[in-house]
């Protein structure tokens, strides 16, 4: 009888002692085999290439503020949503969906490279050029980001920069650290510093155009500079950039029938974001404004490659990501920008050398004609003008039209919708767009203007 | 035959024993299973004196008496008194065999899986159903039953479209709000579906959290115990066969109330003239339009006369696409099942073998075949070693009908007037994503037909899912000495199914892919990247669980005491695996497949723009292990008072969480008290009362909850051909688990001789630290809303149970009812915003708003149409407005109208049984009441954009005056998606919910015992069922079926009518 207890006790125990030595392995498996904790190089390089979040969600309210195309009466009270309508006519209010709209889309991704960049700065992953490369991304994707967001939510930079209140810079992925909107000055030193700190860790060449590349951080460092009015920067890094990558698409060489015609990842591409067109800006509906169409010279293949006609209308198809709108880095936007800072700069000759360069490559082969300029003025004026032509649907126009303003360039945006006429005046403040009201709500933070 | 032996031994020994008094022995057996029933003694002599005692847990007594006459009465609890005359010395050995007692509560034992607990001394809630309960409905899933008869559950389809179990309301506002399933004492891990109804012997629900406790985490939301049949000993061979065949009438297709074809016709025209189509007309891209639009461009271009248009559309007026569905798709569904089993036992061992077959046809001609084997034993292997073990095998076959409404679409939906076939019955393409004429270009007439014909398409796809589940366990029982018994358990179950769509090249998907990915190079000629051939796709998954259980069982009778204890370690590992590949260019004579090119991109034949070839291949393996600990305790006093107490700690794999973080502890305590057998209690009339009450937490972990950031790995980025990976949680350290207390206190009765019994219960629940979403600002960058525990819910409900006999004779009437109040609300919410808008969501949403229920619906205020243009208005600072943006953006939490709850508060079922000469009709109702639900409306949205609207479009505000006798508004143009959003959330479109529906009505008629003997059998049984009888009582006046309301194409199912019958041999 004793013998039997001692035996149950012993195989009790036995029970008891298996069961806790499994358990720990047993606690230990993952839930799901995909799940990780990122910790290596190869998890944050796995977040940065997330597309999703990083490189197809550029700030598309920027090109439907701009003025490049309209909307037929009828095409927009088809449109289903209210919001784009809104934001169509200028509205100094309600012009974001509620929770899901650009400030979403850009403060998740900003979030993805804050959680990367503090993930590696506390990892003991070995600091070589791999970590660099990483690193780097995160710095330029989180800089496009603010400074796409700056181009939307924030006035000209100017005078009064230092004061004038600009977006959020959250600088960290703690989400319990509230959000309050730095000066417009503030953020572009921060896009500046962060672009400036990810030259040295990026390699001159990247796997894919979606992987920020030296020439990445010098063509965003020159659009931030341009934007700041800082040409001889930004002439600098316009150069360098297209010291890494000079190269130009000859649209001779494109099937200008081809429903895109540009093919997706070409030479001229730096670096590869883009957005999905909205509803409003789709190909059936965003007819291009005649003012914009008119400005083709009959050799200028342009308007055979980027425009679809269809009617009386003519409809964009230049993308250069097709069928999404591409709102990236290119060369040609190098070589525009760096033309407009040497004249800027007083090396107007220079200048037309360099948007010569540029044409070449997209006029039919012997027809083009070198442009001249005798004067600083003209010259800028020729070179602003092209630039236009050549960055439809880039996401550039809205910023450039707010910066030309601020330094007088007067350039007045009008819409008629019912027969009733829209304008927005240089410098109006809606060239701030609201910032969504329910971040208002939440956060409690200034409103701009209205 | 041991214990006989010993009984004349000691018979033979009294003489020597003790002089001039009688050694009298006897033993009690259960007259059922001879089974030793622990019971009390009584014996009276001539003297008058009581002479009381107990028997052992073998039945076994011994007393030593005068010689002389003796009244002996034994009692035990589930049997009926036993009294008899006996004259001592006696000349045989006593056995007295107890018979059943008629109508206990529920039943005697109840199992909580780890234990069978006697309901006389189970302190906790526990809903027991028999077999003859759950008998009376026919059906291939066991749980589905229990809706229209369980006490204390109702299924939920107002938070979930297909239905949820819940027990006892709401416990979590974000966690699972599954309650635990147990099969034959363990978690079930497979398809519930794979369980034979034929096998399931009863069913147990656990209700309060002392009755759950014991299995800890898993059991927040209350746990239902399924106990199969097994083989009894000492019982001779037993044959049962059941079968039934059942036919499951079409649903009502016009349960909807869709928007007639000559409404959506005139919708058509009136949006072609403001040209709402035009962008979509100079697309390239070509979408389809519907063939009145079509036609309506062929007039506008001069092309077709309007008397001509006129014409077509009076034609396309008078068809509705869902005469078509009826007339060619729905049919009626034919259920069939069918179940052997055979069992007997002798000695040492007991058995059971039972097979099932289920065929069903449903309404959409889809085929579910399952069979099911099982065998279980009982082996006595020593005296004190007793081993069960169990085998099952589950096969099934899935065979996917026709799609039906909602799965046949055009573009994105589908127009009220399109027609599958033509007047004879031959089947018509309809359009689907281009335009007919482009579709009949050149450029496109050289690829692949890209016709859509709906009626044939399906029978080119094939599409079947195989399952095969086997599950074995063992149970060994080791009985020490000085009532401990050492139990292991184990329990295998390995459950694969293998799906395998082939989409061959006549079904609209293959061609459809082929063609868009059809390159045409300068010259004209036509290359296909996706090779011409059928499509495949498969799908395999594995689940594999493993639980062990080592368990310490102490069970001790004093002559005023007992306890009964247990102690135990158990864990479990769940693992799932799948593979899932897709295959192109399928010859299915040959089994050729093709290759295809992933790694670039192809411009699309239609649009030019530039895609990957989808790519169905990937890897998944998931794993769910748990640990955990547990001690059960209870004493019981002079068999009237009991105190019970468990105690259990669970570990899982959480990811991203520390050990420690891992461990829930969570306890329970409860007390009984039967008043009858307190010495004081002469009451005549009443059986039995008893007073028990309980205390106890479960908790959950939000699989969310995660101490740092997790990543997912996502299949390779097309732009890097690397792998990439998305955020699966963000670091939310701050999560703590959500604790429910539960307080629960029971009143169990039974009078007249148990003609009328039952319980009333009352239980408070007290839910804290509940996960809720909280909108964060979204600058923040993960997402609009985050997990926080924020939210604290009161709950309080009572459930009442009242069975009774209400005619005894030969015409009996028999009647149980189920009642059940819930009131939840919420005692604290962290709400960092009051903007109406927030409150108001299209699906049942926890609102969360302080002192009201936890699942509450508001609406805007309607102030009814402006007389003048019928648009619909609101309030805004207490004015009727119609500034929609600022309604939405202004209202405030309290300018919402509050309706109530979206849960109902009263709810349970009613079943009587009316019995007559071996006919039993037995009719079920079930209702809710005290909630709300959100009706649809007419949504131009929809409308517009693909063609889909309400009925009530037909009696919308037209004319100034209309305002007097409609609410529907008119319709706008352009949309305003603020004035669709304040109309969708008003308070014109929120109706009551509650209801009366008569679940089903079983008439069944036993064969008379003479008559089944001439046929050869012991027992026959025949009866006819009907299910899904209906609604009998509605509060809303829109014919809605307030449990058919969620989602689109949810219909409530038709009558099913079935025929059947059981027999023993």
């Amino acid at each position: 009888m004793k013998k039997r207890n001692i035996f149950g006790f012993w195989l009790l125990l036995a029970v008891f002692a298996n069961a806790i030595l499994g358990c720990q392995k047993l606690l230990d498996e993952k839930p799901d085999q995909r799940l990780v904790i990122p910790s290596t190089l190869a998890d944050f390089q796995a977040l940065m290439d997330n597309f999703g979040v990083l490189t197809a969600k550029d700030l598309v309210s920027a090109e439907i503020s701009a003025d490049d195309y309209y909307l037929t009466d009828a095409d927009l009270a088809a449109l289903p949503g209210e919001y784009e309508r809104r934001m169509y006519s200028w509205q100094k209010d309600n012009i974001f969906e509620p929770g899901s709209n650009d400030w979403a889309y850009l403060y998740k991704a900003v979030y993805s490279c804050n959680a990367v960049l503090e993930g590696l700065e506390a990892s003991t992953i070995t600091r070589d050029t791999r970590y660099n490369d990483v690193k780097g991304q995160a710095l330029v994707y989180r800089a496009k980001c603010f400074l796409q967001g700056l181009g939307l939510w924030a006035k000209a930079y100017q005078v009064s920069s230092a004061t004038d209140l600009g977006i959020p810079l959250r600088p960290s992925a703690d989400f319990n650290t509230p959000s309050t909107r730095a000066t417009v000055q503030e953020g572009y030193q921060k896009v500046l510093t962060d672009l400036k700190a990810a030259v040295p860790l990026l390699p001159v060449k990247a796997l894919s155009a979606t992987r920020p590349s030296k020439a990445a951080a010098y063509g965003l460092l020159a659009r931030a500079f341009l934007y700041m009015g800082d040409y001889q920067a930004a002439e600098n890094y316009a150069d360098s950039c297209l010291r890494n990558n000079a190269a130009l698409l000859d649209y001779n060489q494109l099937n200008a029938a081809a429903p895109y015609p540009i093919a997706l990842f070409n030479p001229e591409v730096v670096f590869n974001t883009f957005s999905p067109p909205p509803t409003i800006l789709s190909n059936t509906r965003a007819k291009m404004v005649p003012e914009l169409l008119q400005a083709y010279q009959a050799a200028d293949l342009r308007k055979q490659v980027f425009y679809v006609q269809s009617g009386s209308a003519s409809y964009f198809k230049g993308t250069y990501f097709q069928p999404a709108l591409f709102f990236g880095l290119a060369t040609d936007e190098m070589y525009l920008t760096l033309a407009e800072c040497q004249v800027r700069n007083g090396k107007t000759a220079l200048g037309m050398e360099t948007l010569n360069k540029l044409l070449l490559a997209r006029f039919k082969t012997g027809t083009f004609v070198p442009l001249v300029a005798g004067d600083k003025a003209t010259a800028l004026g020729v070179v602003l003008s092209e630039r236009r032509k050549e960055l439809v649907m880039r996401g550039l126009r809205w910023m450039d039209v707010k910066r030309l303003n601020a330094e007088g360039g007067n350039i007045v945006l009008k819409r008629t919708i019912s027969g009733i006429d829209y304008t927005l005046t240089p410098n109006d403040k809606r060239y701030a767009l609201p910032i969504p009201e329910d971040i208002i709500a939440l956060t409690g933070m200034p409103q701009n203007e209205r | 035959m041991r214990n006989i032996h010993i009984l004349i031994l000691l018979i033979g020994f009294c003489p020597l024993i003790a002089f001039g008094q009688e050694s009298f022995s006897g033993k009690i057996l259960s007259a059922a299973d001879s089974t030793a029933v622990l019971s009390n003694i009584e014996l009276t002599g001539a003297d008058g004196l009581m002479r009381k005692m107990q028997t052992d847990a073998k039945g076994l007594f011994l007393l030593r008496l005068p010689a002389g006459a003796y009244r002996f009465v034994a009692t035990a609890v589930g049997f009926k008194t036993y009294a008899v005359t006996i004259t001592l010395p006696l000349t045989r050995a006593f056995v007295a065999r107890l018979p059943p007692a008629d109508n206990q509560l529920n039943e005697v034992t109840v199992s909580t899986g780890y234990q069978l607990l006697d309901r006389t001394r189970a302190t906790g809630s526990f809903d027991k159903l028999d077999k003859a309960r759950l008998d009376q409905q026919v059906g291939k899933n066991i749980l589905d039953r229990l809706e229209a008869i369980g006490n204390g559950l109702t299924f939920d389809r107002t938070t979930s479209a297909s239905g949820k179990f819940s027990i006892r309301g709401t416990s979590t506002i974000r966690g699972p709000r599954d309650p635990l399933i147990v099969v034959d004492d363990f978690p079930y891990a497979g398809d519930l579906a794979n369980i034979n109804p034929e096998d399931v012997e009863s069913i147990t629900v656990l209700k309060d959290a002392a009755a759950a406790s014991i299995w800890g985490t898993r059991a927040g939301n209350g746990v239902i115990v399924i106990t199969t049949k097994r083989g009894k000993k000492n019982t001779p061979l037993a044959v049962n066969f059941s079968g039934s065949i059942g036919f499951a009438q079409k649903p009502n297709l016009r349960y909807e109330q869709r928007i007639s074809s000559a409404d959506a016709l005139d919708v058509e025209q009136f949006l072609f003239g403001k040209g709402y189509y035009t962008s979509q007309i100079n697309s390239s891209q070509k979408p389809a339009l519907t063939p009145f639009v079509e036609l309506l461009i062929l007039n506008a271009a001069g092309k077709l006369s309007t008397a001509d248009l006129e014409q077509a559309k009076a034609g396309f007026a008078a068809h509705d696409v869902y005469d078509d569905f009826d007339r060619y798709i729905y049919k009626t569904g034919v259920n069939q099942q069918y179940a052997l089993s055979l069992s007997g036992g002798g000695e040492k061992h007991a058995w059971l073998i039972s097979s099932g077959y289920n065929h069903n046809v449903d309404n959409l001609d889809g085929a579910n075949a399952r069979q099911n084997m099982r065998l279980s034993n009982n082996f006595m292997l020593l005296r004190n070693l007793n081993l069960n073990t169990l085998f099952s095998y589950t096969g099934g076959k899935v065979t996917a009908g026709q799609p039906g409404i909602g799965g046949i679409t055009s573009t994105t939906s589908l127009y009220p007037y399109a027609a599958f076939a033509d007047a004879n019955g031959t089947p018509l393409p309809i359009t689907k994503n281009y335009r007919a004429a482009y579709l009949a270009s050149p450029a496109v007439t050289q690829l692949l037909d890209w016709s859509y014909y709906p009626l044939l398409d399906n029978q080119y796809t094939d599409n079947v899912t195989r399952l095969t589940d086997l599950m074995a366990s063992f149970d060994l029982g080791y009985k020490l000495p000085l009532g401990f018994k050492l139990s292991l358990k184990y329990n295998i179950e390995e459950q694969r199914t293998n799906r395998e769509i082939l989409q061959g090249l006549g079904s609209y998907y293959t061609r459809n892919l082929i063609n868009s990915f059809a390159q045409v190079s300068a010259g004209g000629a036509v290359s296909y990247p996706i090779p011409i051939g059928a499509i495949m796709d498969r799908n395999e998954g594995r689940l594999r669980s493993e639980q062990y259980r080592g368990q310490l069982d102490f069970n001790r009778v004093w002559p005023s005491h007992r306890l009964d204890a247990l102690v135990g370690v158990e864990w479990r590992k769940a693992q799932s695996t799948g593979v899932s590949g897709r295959m192109y260019g399928v010859d299915t004579d040959k089994l050729n497949t093709g290759s295809v090119d992933y790694t670039r991109t192809f411009p699309n034949s239609v649009t030019g723009s530039a895609a990957y070839i989808p790519d169905g291949n990937g890897l998944s393996q998931t794993a769910n292990n748990y640990f955990s600990q547990f001690v059960n305790l209870a004493y019981t006093f002079k068999d009237a008072y009991t105190l019970s107490a468990s105690a259990r700690a669970d570990a899982s794999n959480l990811f991203g969480v520390a050990t420690n973080d891992k461990w829930k502890p969570l306890w329970s305590a409860g007390l009984g008290w039967d008043i009858t057998k307190m010495p004081f209690f002469k009451v005549g009339f009443i059986d039995q009362l008893k007073l028990r009450s309980t205390l106890g937490f479960s908790g959950n972990a939000d699989p969310s909850m995660s101490g740092v950031n997790t990543i997912r790995y996502q299949v390779n980025s097309p732009y890097t051909q690397t792998p990439y990976a998305i955020f699966d949680k963000y670091a939310n350290p701050e999560l703590r688990w959500e604790t429910v207390r539960m307080l629960n206190m029971g009143l169990d009765f039974s009078m007249f001789k148990a003609r009328l019994s039952g319980s009333v219960e009352y239980y408070q629940k007290h839910a804290s630290d509940l996960f809720g979403i909280y909108p964060i600002d979204y600058t923040t960058g993960v997402g609009t809303t985050i997990l926080r525990n924020v939210a604290e819910i009161k709950g309080k409900g009572l459930d009442l149970q009242l069975n009774g006999l209400i005619l005894q004779g030969s015409f009996t009437w028999g009647s149980t009812l189920n009642l059940s109040v819930y009131k939840d609300k919420v005692a604290k919410y962290y709400l960092p915003s009051v903007q109406g808008s927030n409150f108001l969501q299209a699906n049942a949403t926890v609102s969360g708003v302080e002192g009201l229920p936890v699942y509450s619906i508001f609406s805007y205020r309607w102030a009814g149409l402006d007389g003048a243009t019928g648009e619909p208005m609101g309030f805004l600072n207490g004015q009727p407005s119609k500034a929609y943006s600022t309604i939405i953006s202004g209202t405030k939490l309290t300018d919402l109208a509050f309706h109530g709850s979206a849960l109902p508060r009263y709810f349970g079922n009613m079943v009587n049984d009316f019995g007559f000469k071996g006919f039993t009709l037995s009719v079920a109702l079930s209702f809710k009441f005290g909630y709300y639900f959100r009706r649809k409306g007419i949504d131009y949205t929809n409308l517009f954009a693909n063609g889909s609207g309400h009925a009530d479009f037909g009696s919308r505000w037209k004319n100034p005056g209309d305002e007097q006798f409609t609410q529907v508004p008119s319709m706008p143009y352009p949309l305003s998606s603020s004035r669709e959003s304040f109309y969708r959330f008003s308070e014109e479109l929120i109706d009551k919910g509650d209801h009366i529906r008569i679940q089903y009505i079983n008439l069944d008629y036993a064969v008379g015992k003479t008559l089944a003997k001439k046929i050869g059998l012991k027992t026959l049984n025949v009866f006819a069922n009907l299910a899904n009888v209906g609604i009998i009582y509605r509060a809303n006046k829109h014919q809605l079926d307030p449990e058919y309301v969620t989602s689109s194409f949810n219909l409530p199912p038709g009558q099913t009518l079935a025929f059947g019958l059981r027999a023993g041999f």
